[in-house]
Formats: C-alpha cells, structure tokens, sequence
C-alpha cells in the first residue's frame, strides 16, 4: 500500500525526487487545500454579487426565485450528498488499500453525479421553455421593463453560478471516471500514489458538494420565511 | 517659449485649492526630507565604507531593536498627521449653513451638458459666479466619466445611474479648463470645457443677453402632462399614487421598513427604477420609464418636484391636474 | 562529473518543451516574458512619440486608445507579475531552500504552456484590432459601449490568471514542506520569504480577478445588467472586484524585488542584514494589508466618503512595513564594505526610485489631494517609479548578480555598469517631469493635449528613447556573453546562499548530490575581512 509507485513520472503529480512517503502525501494534502482555497474566493465572488443585489431587488428575486423548480433542486441535493457519502467511503477503502472497494464507490459516486447533472440539464431545459433564458429567450410577459430587468439579474446569476458550478462537477467527473478505469486496470492493493490521487479527488468533490449546499437556499429558498 | 512661460504649478481658483496647495507643499517637505536624509546616508556609505577604504568598521553597538521601532513609530506618527489634514480637507469642501447655487451637469460621449435651474443650457462652458458657492449634481448618459477643474484642485466621476455632487466656491475670475479625467473612449481627450468665474455684474450682463427660456422646473411641469405622470400622481386620480407636493426633502417610510431621504437621487430612481423605493402602503405597480426619458428630462422632472410645495404651505403653488378638494375646505372657514 | 541542466537530456525542443526541469521552465518563462516586453515596449514607444506634440498626430485616437490598453495589459500580466517570480523565483526556489524541485514539478510545466496560451490569446485580440478599454475595463464601457475585443482579450488574462495561481500554489507547498534539514523559517534567505508573501497573494487574490473579467465576457455576450446601470446593475461593482484583486496585484509586482535587492545588499556590502527578522514580516504584513485597501484607487468614484477615510487609514498604514525595509537595507550599507558591481547599482537605483516613488504614494493616499491627482499624470509616474524605477530595476539587477549561477557565464562589468547608468538617467528624465505634469492637471490617457503641457511632455519623450537604449543594451551583451563570456566559477561573488556554495554554475540538473543540512542563519559576511570569504554552509 505505501510502494512507491512502480512507474514513477509519467503522471505522478507529485515530485518524484522525494522518496519519502509521508512527505508525498502531506505536500498532495496542501496542495489540494491550497487550491479549494482558491475556489472559495472564485465562487465568493459570485456569492457576494448575488447578495448584494438580492439586498437591492428583494422583492424580484424572490419572485424570480419563484420560477425555480424546488423539488428537482432539493432531490439533486440529496443525490450530491449521497455520492459524497459514496466518495468518502472509497477514501476509506483506498486507506486500506482495498482496489475493489474504492473503486466500487468511485463508481457510484460518478453515476450519482451524472445523475445530478441529468437533473440540473433538465431544469435548465425547463427554463429555457419558460422563456427564462438571459441572452438566449428571457421574456417575462405582463411585467414591465424595470422588474423584468431585475428578474432577468437573477437569472443571469442563477445560470451563471449553477453553470460554473456544474462545469465543475463535469471536470470531478473526468477526473473519477479517469480514476475508475486506473483502478479496473491496476492489480493488486493500491499503491500511496493511487491512494493519494483518490483523497485529493475525494477532497475535491466535497468542496464542489459544499457549494451547492450553499446555492440550494441563496437561488431556490430566497423568499422564504 | 522661455523658461517663465514653462508653468510648473495650476493657478489656485478657490480657497479649497490653496489649501490643497499647502497640504500638497507639506507632503513635498516631507518627502524631500526623508530623500535627502536617504541619499546622504547612501552616499555617505559608499563614499566611507567601499571596498579599498580603511574605515573603522567595528560594529556600532545600539539597540537595533530600540531603532527598528523608532524608525516604525515615527513615520507612523507622520503618516496619521497627513492622514488627519487630508480627511478633514476632503471632508470640508461643502461648507454648513451655506446654500450653495445648484447647477447640473450631465455628461455624455463626449460633452458636458450644463444646465442651469432657470432653463439655460450649454454644453462645454459653465458659468458662475465669483464669491457664489455651487454645488453640481451630476450624472452621466452613457458611460463613466470624471469632471475635472484643475484650478479648483477638484474631481467627481460621474457615473450612470445615479447622481453625485461636487461642490466648490470660486475666488478667482477668468477661464479655466474643465477636463474629463475617466477614460470614456475615442473622444476622452476631447471632452474639455471652460469653468467661466464672472464677477457678479459681469454674470448679470451674461444672464440678461440672450432669450430667458422656460426654468427646468417648467420643463418638467410640461413633460409631468407630457409622459403622463399626472394621470396617476393627482389627487382623486382612479390609482392610488403618492402624492409629490412638499415630497422632496422629507423622511420616506420605504414598504421594506427602510427610511430615505427624498432627494435627487430619489426621485431620479423613483422614476427609472421604481421598485427599488416602493413607498410604504402602496403598491409596486409604478412603471418604469427607463429608456423613455433622457437624463436632462429626468432632471427637468427632479426640479419640477423639488418645486411643489406642500398644499397647506403655498395656495398658489403650480396646479398639478385637478385642483384637490381637501384643499378647497381648507380655504373656506368653518362658519 | 555531471551534466549541466542546460545540456543535459538533450538539446533538443522536445527535451526543453517537455522538461520537468524548474531550472528549464525558469528559462522558457525568461524567452516568454522578454517577448511580451518587446511588445509593450512598442507600445510605450509609440505613445510616447505621440505625445511629442499636442495634436498628437503619429497616431489616431482610436489606435492610441488600443496602445495603451495594450502596455497596460501585456505589461502588467505578461510581464511584471510573472517576471521575477517565474524567472527567478522556479530557477532560485528549490536552490535556496536545498531540494531537488518544487513540490509539482509537472504543475509548473504546465503553469508556463497555460500562461503562453493567455498570451496568444491576447496578442491575438491584439492582432485583429485590440481593445480600447485601458488595462482597468472599467463598465459599462468595457461591458456595453466599446466596439473591440474585449471578450478576447478577457479570456487571454483569464487564462493566464490560472498560471499565476498553479505557481503560488507550487512555491507555497514547495517551502513548507521541502526545506533541506535545520532550514527553519528564520534561516530563509530573504528572497525565499519575499516569493512566499507573493505566492500567497497569487493563491488569494487572483481568482477574483478571474472571475470578474469572466462576468464582463459574460456581459458583453448575453447583454445582461450585471455591471449596466441601464438594467439594474451597477458599475461600481466592477471596480470594487477589480481593485481588491489588483491593488494586491501590486504588490505581487513589488515583493519579489524586495527580495531581490535583500540577497544583493548584503552580498555586495558584505555585511549581513540588518532587521532580518523585521524585513521578513513586513514582507508577510505588505502582503496582508495589500488586501484592505483597494478603496484607495476610488476616491472620487463616488464610493462613499467614510470608505474613502477608512482606505486612506489603511493605506498610510500600509506604506508603513515599505518604509521599514528601505531604512533596513540603508542600515546595512552603513560600515559595510560596498563594491559598486552591476547588480549593486541596480539595486541602490531601486532604493531611491522605490522610495519616490513610495512617497508619492502617499500624496495619493492623502484624501484631499487624490481628489485632484486621480487619473492625471502624477498617478502615473507615482506607479511608473515603483513598476519600472523599482521592479524592473530589481530583475535586471538580478538577472545580472545570478547570470552566472544560471547560464554558467559572465557578462562584461563595464557594460553593465554603463547601462545602469543610462537606465537611471533615462528613467528620470522620463518619468519625473510626469508629477509636475500631473499636479498641473494634464489627465491620463490622452492622445493629444493643450499646449501648455507640452514642454514637459517632449522631456518625458526624450527621457524615453534614452531608456529604451538603456534597455536594448543589456540585452545585447546578456546575449553575446552567452557564446563569448568567460565562464563563471561556482560562486564568483563570494556570496552566502546554497544556490551559490553547493550548486555548480551552471547547476546540474538535479542541483545538489546530496541534500545539504543547514546549521547557520544567512547573509554571514563579515565587512572587516579583508580576503574574499567563502559562506559557511556545510
């Protein structure tokens, strides 16, 4: 489980020049930590922009928000948590070395993320029916041009952030599909390096699972209470 | 050109700007001070201390540290002396009690508008009165500029969408140059104007050539008809709208619990973004009429409110539709 | 006997493109970052032939407006923030701190084809017409009214946005988990903290920008409000997201050359530093407060005026731990022994023109005269002084104290000196007569001016081609010693440091047999000796 990688080099993220184990592990974990950290200030940035001007327009977003569909929203959040339950298991598979487990939950974890995305691509399709799409097809009839403006800002917000959001699930998934068939290919107990790529995606994937906790109330439960 | 005409320092033409100046000299001072004092000891070390000289160069014995906190502390301790000077300049510039004229100005690619409360308009000249403190309220059309007086040491960005001030008393006669210092496209540098200082009786001669047109406050009456506002802000009108007269200045209880004042800003959103500022108890069914109106129209209609008095204070305020009846049991006592 | 990195492995451009090599990257990132200096070089040249004359009549408003969005931009993030970090910074690195590499060796390859792709993409918007929007893209200008390619030009610095972050991200990692034995915190070089405190802003701050021009691409394409007034945005928005990543953006162009002239000072006053301890945390404390004070650059923005006074606090505050590092260096030279080498000039010219230019700093600060110096010339020599008096004199005055540990060569001293010179006279002339420009009014980005500004504006011009000399000549000599120079010992400055004790110039390509143990603090010169003193680092 702690062998080096018998093909040292040719994707091994970390340097190879640094033989011991403990240290290859500790540098993967602070890299990866490092770069959730970037990924807070990418979406805070969006965070902050929709609070401010749901602080400006509260009474069109919550009327906006209103058009969102709740139920496949909460459903989707049930999916993602799960397949972070599912991620978190194969990390305790990978820590004892075990391929087929692990590997067994990476599967499930991308089938429920492929499940989540099924989903928000259905709502978005819905959208676009209603008309909601900025850019594309937004019209909002029988309101005027000012609350449709600020509507329209929601909406803008809303695809924006579920965009990236989504952009990120579809590049995890790569990563856990790319990981799934080194797992079917490889023999034997996984070595550190596996172990450590299968943490630092787990890691990710939890990050991505967190955000959307954080967009489910701030773009469907605006308004409520 | 000689080395006279080679200016090196803007005339100062407002007592703001000569305080600027003095502020801006002390920094000079300081600066100077702290490079000289740097360049001395630099040259003084290599001048001393290079590498084929034989000078003493058995370490000093001081308390680095007692230095390095110096040597912290006391910038520190000039630092906020600045800081204290220039805030309390910067927030000096509209002095109380004053009732500073209010002239607007709108910029656009690539001119400044002005227009003046009595109706005049111009575009790249602004004209004022020495001695006589003006406060501009300013919004652009299109994108982000910055109105610019060099003379008067004085700067706003002028930003679409909402209305900002700039305020000064000018204490120099003669042209100036207006300049707009926020890149706004092919024409930026192009977009100068004249700040034209005029001693009073030269102001009036200026006023009295030319034909009076109608006040910014009767423009916006005539666009209030025009756009159809009175259809709705009358009193007895079918929709239940508030009422405008005495409205500009007072406290507004706004429907989401908030309180604002009722200014330019006001009602220049009122009109273009009506659900930012639903009014307590009523309702947000105002349309909006962003796109409609150019922003000198919705300045026209700023005056024109600003100009409605409230109905018991002026009977014979501007009609505003329909006389209102409450009005006319007030004028008939109680026998 | 082995191999230097330069040859070993090959020669030829797939051993180079598909190195692992920080050494060899450090040298890719050099190629990449001396072509976009020609390009905004161009750019600056012809401005400033432009603004000879009043009526400015080299070029049209519409191309000037293009020439100087395209300075702004390939200069800023195609030039200065990578420079010192990616040239120095990857090749120095893992040197100092006693490893074989950085901690993601691939990463760092991949951080540089990342940054070339932002740059083709930029000198592609460039080609097919450019951008006129300045380096700020300002909206609703950027957003709504301008008709160039702006979307293009946002992905370009997009993109290489994702370079600065991967390599903040590798150098972060690389110095808390890969320093050699007995190499704690407070035995750093300097230039080793200087690159931390830089890195960490690189991590934090750059996404933010990332995804601010990504919102303005986004604007441009679906024509939604979210900066445009017209539709319920707001403008100011955008320059409070673009300035909380910018203005810290400065400071990952100013840190990096704080380290630099912190390795040369001692080295060439052969004395150790004085204030270590306190040179290294006001290098971590520029690097937070940097943070608290965007405000500064939107005064008069119709931001409110209780931020405006918060902003000038800070802002002051800041300049502070600046202050305390120029005293330090000016501590050390006092009963030194000083050699007036290349790199020393470089870096005595950096102390004065960091210090001007961090002085009139403050008059920006101040509340009261920003109101009339904002957006006028006296910004822009204040920014100039720093940038190109202080940054790109650091880099040059590193490139040329660390040539020979990276190409194995010494360039000629006389040459050297000379240039220095005439890069500091020719920087003066060109950029002080801006501050008098400046308080006399003359406002930024103008193609053409009223004549009374024109006197200075002709010093300035002419300031300029003589810095351009300045620059080319460097260039020349740095090239030729190349095939011609004499070949440098392992450590022909005496310098204390494991890049110079341990490593061969040029280094082998995985730098040190043996992984060193450290057991000493650094810069230990002694100005008394008379004989040249080897470091003693074992």
């Amino acid at each position: 489980m702690t062998e080096h990688d018998p093909q040292p080099g040719r994707l091994d993220p970390v340097a190879e020049h640094l033989a011991d184990p403990g240290q290859r592990l500790d540098i993967a974990r602070l890299g990866v930590w490092l770069f959730l950290s970037t990924e807070v200030l990418f979406f805070g940035v969006l965070f902050v922009g929709f609070t401010l001007y749901r602080r400006s327009y509260p009474a069109e977003f919550v009327a906006a928000s209103g058009h969102l569909n709740l139920w496949l929203g909460g459903f989707n959040t049930l999916v993602l948590l799960t397949s972070s339950l599912f991620v978190a298991l194969a990390v305790l598979g990978a820590d004892h070395g075990d391929r087929r487990s692990s590997t067994r939950y990476l599967m499930a974890t991308l089938t429920l993320g492929l499940v989540f995305l099924a989903i928000k691509a259905f709502e978005w399709h819905q959208e676009y029916q209603e008309h909601l799409v900025p850019g594309l097809n937004f019209n909002l009839p029988d309101t005027d041009a000012g609350w449709a403006a600020h509507e329209q800002l929601f909406f803008c917000l809303y695809f924006i952030m579920t965009g990236v959001h989504a952009f990120h699930m579809v590049a995890g998934s790569g990563v856990l599909a790319w990981l799934i068939l080194r797992g079917w290919r490889g023999r034997g107990p996984l070595s550190q390096t596996e172990s450590i790529r299968i943490e630092s995606t787990a890691l990710y994937w939890h990050f991505v699972d967190i955000v959307w906790v954080f967009l489910l109330p701030l773009l469907y439960l605006t308004g409520f209470g | 050109m000689t080395l006279a005409q080679i200016p090196l320092f803007p005339v100062s033409a407002s007592e703001h700007a000569t305080q600027v100046d003095y502020l801006f000299l002390g920094l000079m001072a300081v600066s100077a001070g702290v490079v000289l004092l740097l360049t001395f000891l630099i040259l003084f070390s290599i001048m001393r201390y290079h590498a084929g000289s034989a000078a003493d160069r058995t370490p000093p014995r001081i308390n680095t540290r007692r230095l390095e906190i110096t040597w912290t502390v006391l910038p520190m301790i000039i630092f906020t002396g600045i800081f204290a000077w220039g805030t309390s300049l910067f927030l000096d510039r509209e002095k109380p009690g004053e009732t500073p004229k209010e002239i607007y100005v709108i910029g656009r690619q690539w001119m400044w508008e002005i227009r003046y409360p009595d109706g005049r308009r111009e575009h790249d000249r602004l004209h004022v009165t020495l001695g006589e403190p003006v406060r501009l309220i300013m919004t652009s059309e299109d994108v982000i500029h910055s109105f610019f007086v060099p003379a008067l040491r004085v700067k706003q960005d002028v930003v679409p969408g909402r209305y900002v001030t700039l305020s000064f008393t000018p204490n120099r006669c003669g042209e100036y140059p207006i300049y707009c210092a926020q890149y706004c496209g092919t024409a930026h540098a192009e977009m100068v104007g004249v700040l034209d200082i005029m001693t009073p009786v030269d102001y009036a001669a200026w006023l009295a050539g030319g034909v009076p047109p109608d006040s910014l406050a009767a423009q916006g009456r005539a666009l209030f008809a025009e756009k159809g506002c009175a259809g709705c802000h009358t009193p007895g009108a079918a929709v239940h709208a508030p009422r405008l007269e005495g409205l500009f200045g007072k406290q507004v209880p706004l429907a989401d619990g908030r309180f604002v004042t009722a200014d330019a800003q006001y009602i220049h959103d009122c009109i273009l973004l009506p659900h930012r500022n639903v009014p307590a108890g009523y309702e947000p069914i105002m349309p909006s009429y962003q796109g409609q109106l150019r922003e000198t129209e919705v300045i026209a209609l700023v005056e024109y409110v600003k100009s409605l008095r409230p109905p018991a204070a002026d009977m014979r305020g501007p009609e505003v539709g329909r006389p209102d009846p409450e009005m006319k049991q007030k004028e008939t006592p109680a026998p | 006997m082995n191999e230097s990195y330069l040859t070993a492995g090959g020669n030829g451009f797939r051993s180079w493109l598909l190195t692992r090599d920080h050494k060899r990257i450090a040298i890719l990132y050099l190629i990449s970052i001396s072509v976009f200096f020609m390009f905004g070089g161009a750019a600056a040249s012809m401005m400033r032939a432009q603004l000879a004359t009043p009526k400015g009549d080299v070029v049209t408003s519409e191309v000037y407006n293009r020439l100087f969005t395209l300075h702004g931009v390939i200069m800023v993030w195609f030039f200065l923030i990578p420079s010192i970090v990616t040239v120095l910074g990857n090749f120095l690195l893992p040197l100092m701190i006693g490893a074989k590499d950085l901690a993601f060796p691939r990463l760092n390859l991949a951080s540089w084809y990342i940054f070339v792709l932002g740059g083709l993409l930029a000198l592609y918007a460039i080609l097919l017409g450019g951008v006129d929007t300045g380096w700020t893209f300002y909206t609703p200008y950027s957003s709504t009214y301008s008709n160039s390619y702006v979307i293009l030009m946002a992905m370009g610095v997009f993109i290489a946005g994702f370079s600065s972050i991967f390599t903040g991200l590798n150098f972060v990692v690389t110095t808390h988990k890969m320093r050699a034995p007995g190499l704690h915190w407070f035995r750093l070089p300097l230039f080793v903290w200087a690159l931390y405190s830089t890195s960490v802003i690189l991590v934090l701050a750059t996404p933010v920008l990332a995804i601010t021009l990504a919102l303005v691409a986004l604007e441009r394409l679906m024509g939604v409000g979210v900066f445009d007034p017209k539709l319920g945005g707001d403008p100011l928005l955008f320059q409070h997201l673009f300035w909380f990543y910018s203005h810290p953006a400065v400071y990952i162009m100013i840190l990096p050359g704080f380290g630099v002239i912190s390795e040369i000072i001692p080295c060439f006053a052969r004395k150790q530093i004085f204030g270590y301890h306190f040179i290294a945390f006001a290098s971590i404390s520029i690097a937070v407060l940097g943070f608290v004070v965007w405000g500064h650059h939107m005064f008069v923005s119709s931001q409110s005026l209780y931020a405006g006074v918060v902003f000038s606090f800070l802002s002051f505050i800041v300049a502070v731990p600046s202050a305390i590092k120029v005293f330090n260096w000016t501590a050390t030279l006092y009963k030194g022994r000083i050699e007036l080498a290349t790199p020393m000039l470089y870096a005595l010219g950096f102390i004065g023109l960091f210090t001007i230019g961090g002085l009139t700093g403050l008059f920006l600060a101040t509340l009261a005269v920003d109101v009339h110096l904002h957006d006028t010339y006296f910004v822009i020599a204040h920014f100039h002084y720093i940038m190109v008096g202080g940054m790109v004199m650091a880099y040059i005055g590193g490139m040329h104290f660390w040539w020979p540990k990276i190409t194995g060569r010494m360039y000629p001293e006389i040459w050297g000196q000379l240039s220095a010179l005439i890069i500091f006279v020719g920087f003066n002339l060109t950029f002080f007569p801006q501050f008098i420009l400046g308080y006399m009014g003359m406002p930024r980005r103008y193609h053409a001016y009223p004549e009374q500004f024109q006197f200075l504006n002709v010093l300035s011009s002419a300031g300029a081609s003589i810095l351009g000399v300045g620059y080319l000549l460097p260039i020349c000599y740095l090239s030729w010693s190349l095939v011609r120079g004499p070949k440098a010992s392992r450590n022909p400055w005496n310098a204390t440091g494991l890049e110079w004790t341990l490593a061969d110039s040029p280094p082998t390509v995985h730098n040190f047999d043996e992984i060193p143990v450290v057991d000493c603090e650094p810069y230990l010169y002694d100005p008394a000796e008379l004989a040249n003193v080897k470091g003693d680092i074992t």
